[in-house]
């Protein structure tokens, strides 16, 4: 078994053990939600509630405990899989370290904790299955890995109403990854067309959601504001992916200085140039960075009673990991310089 | 160069597991857990009134108490939106009423869920719980 391979699984039996004492962690928020009188609903209806695929994960795991560790199953699966797809993007060594830092970075804690926080693991494992086999199928063909690509995106949609973004992260990542291919211009249709009737029959229930009273659960701030919020709160979530000093189940971008407010608007809007900028020059810049503002940018155009929170971020993170990972393998000269496509 | 990348990574890795192992340690002590998020959000009601639901979950009731009053008063502060202090205040009060009517204390129970009912007057969940009190 080659190195990179060892490191992974060192990696894995490392993250298990960290998170095992989670299994008795307590329940917070909606946890009961989910493991209470719901649990035992008719999966019919919650399939037509647009997360079927997370209520049934909870059909398997009903109680705390299960739940726990079916949030640790996930997220060790999920660090596989970053690893396979840092891998395919820059080499082998490059994967290793992108799945050390998505299993062990504390940002990640609360996705895995809180039981809640199930539909947006299920979300990022299913994105991540797509991202892989879209990339795989634009170099190597196979029917099956259309089919795999299909079936994954259409997963993401069912475990989470934001899981919509694997569409366009999948867009995403074969542009950069396989600029100007057949294979890439007939899966971008595709996926564009897709996007296009889904984007037209789900235009009701987004409308829906972006006009929700604050009571309900939509958000008590006049958008120009609320937009300005979520950008400090993304802010403040990038600042805790460098240095992690000041987790909190809760946080208040309401309490952040408005200065350091208008800074973190200009930061995103500064995070969109650099995807523009680095598109040709440094593509694993681009890709990540790009991933981050898809993986976020509904949470600016719908508002909510709440700011991105931390275990929201899961998806996201996943950039930012394979882009660190492949950083330190590049310094190590163990992956191709960041200017290269080895895809 | 390669061994100073190396030491790099391995001292921030040690960190960040570090962190990792406190913070899964944080998520198993529901009282940790709070505590911290007050620490980090102490001006927003609604974790008031969580840190108020841990205390009663807990059999704590003047800390409870204190809790739901302080969401209270933070409610009543300018600045934030009052579509989101009048919510946090409506849980505040109801909670608060249920604890005082656990403790026999039903004249303020009923004078809370009377206040919590006129600000929320819609909401089924505040509406069931304000009945119980008012039943009399």
């Amino acid at each position: 078994m080659d190195s990179p391979r060892v490191a992974l699984i060192g990696l894995l039996v490392l993250a298990a053990v960290v998170y095992a004492p989670l299994r008795s962690a307590p329940m917070v928020y909606e946890d009961a939600h989910y493991l209470g009188g719901n649990g035992a609903a008719p999966l019919v209806w919650h399939s037509l509630s647009g997360r079927a695929a997370t209520w049934a994960s909870f059909r398997v795991t009903p109680d705390p405990a299960s739940a726990h560790v079916g949030n640790i199953a996930l997220h060790l699966v999920n660090g596989a899989l970053v690893a396979g797809l840092g891998g395919s993007l820059a080499g082998p060594w490059a994967g290793a370290f992108a799945a050390g830092v998505f299993l062990l970075h504390p940002l990640q804690v609360e996705a895995v904790a809180y039981i809640t926080a199930r539909a947006d693991l299920l979300v990022t494992l299913f994105t991540l299955i797509a991202l892989w086999s879209a990339l795989v199928w634009t170099a190597a063909g196979g029917v099956w890995r259309l089919a795999l690509c299909a079936v994954a995106l259409a997963a993401a949609a069912g475990s989470k109403e934001i899981g919509l973004v694997a569409l366009p992260l999948t867009l995403l990542t074969v542009a950069v990854w396989r600029p100007g291919t057949l294979a890439t211009r007939l899966l971008t249709s595709a996926l564009c067309v897709v996007g296009a009737v889904v984007a037209t029959l789900s235009a009701g229930r987004i409308a829906a959601w972006i006009e929700t009273p604050a009571h309900l659960g939509g958000t008590a701030y006049a958008w120009p504001v609320y937009a300005r919020l979520q950008a400090a709160q993304l802010a403040e979530l990038l600042t805790l992916a460098v240095w992690p000093i000041g987790l909190s189940l809760d946080h208040d971008p309401y309490a952040v200085p408005l200065a350091l407010q208008v800074a973190s608007v200009a930061l995103v809007l500064g995070l969109v140039a650099l995807v523009v900028w680095a598109w040709h020059r440094q593509p694993m810049t681009a890709w990540a960075i790009g991933v981050v503002l898809i993986a976020v940018a509904p949470r600016f155009l719908v508002g909510s009673s709440e700011f991105l929170k931390e275990y929201q971020f899961v998806l996201a993170s996943v950039g930012l990991s394979v882009w660190l990972g492949s950083a330190v393998a590049a310094s190590l000269e163990m992956a191709p310089a960041w200017r290269e496509r080895i895809v | 160069m390669r061994i100073g990348v190396l030491l790099i990574t391995a001292v921030v890795g040690v960190l960040w597991t570090s962190i990792t192992v406190s913070r899964v340690a944080v998520w198993g002590d529901e009282r940790a857990l709070w505590v911290s998020a007050v620490q980090h959000a102490p001006t927003k009601p609604r974790v008031w009134v969580n840190v108020g639901r841990m205390h009663a979950r807990h059999s704590h009731p003047v800390n409870a108490a204190a809790a739901y009053q302080h969401a209270i008063d933070l409610s009543a502060e300018q600045g934030r939106p009052e579509a989101e202090r009048r919510h946090a205040a409506v849980f505040a009060r109801i909670n608060l009423a249920l604890l005082l009517e656990a403790q026999g204390q039903h004249p303020l129970a009923v004078l809370y869920a009377r206040h919590a009912l006129a600000a929320a007057p819609n909401d089924l969940g505040i509406q069931g719980a304000a009945a119980w009190i008012l039943r009399e």
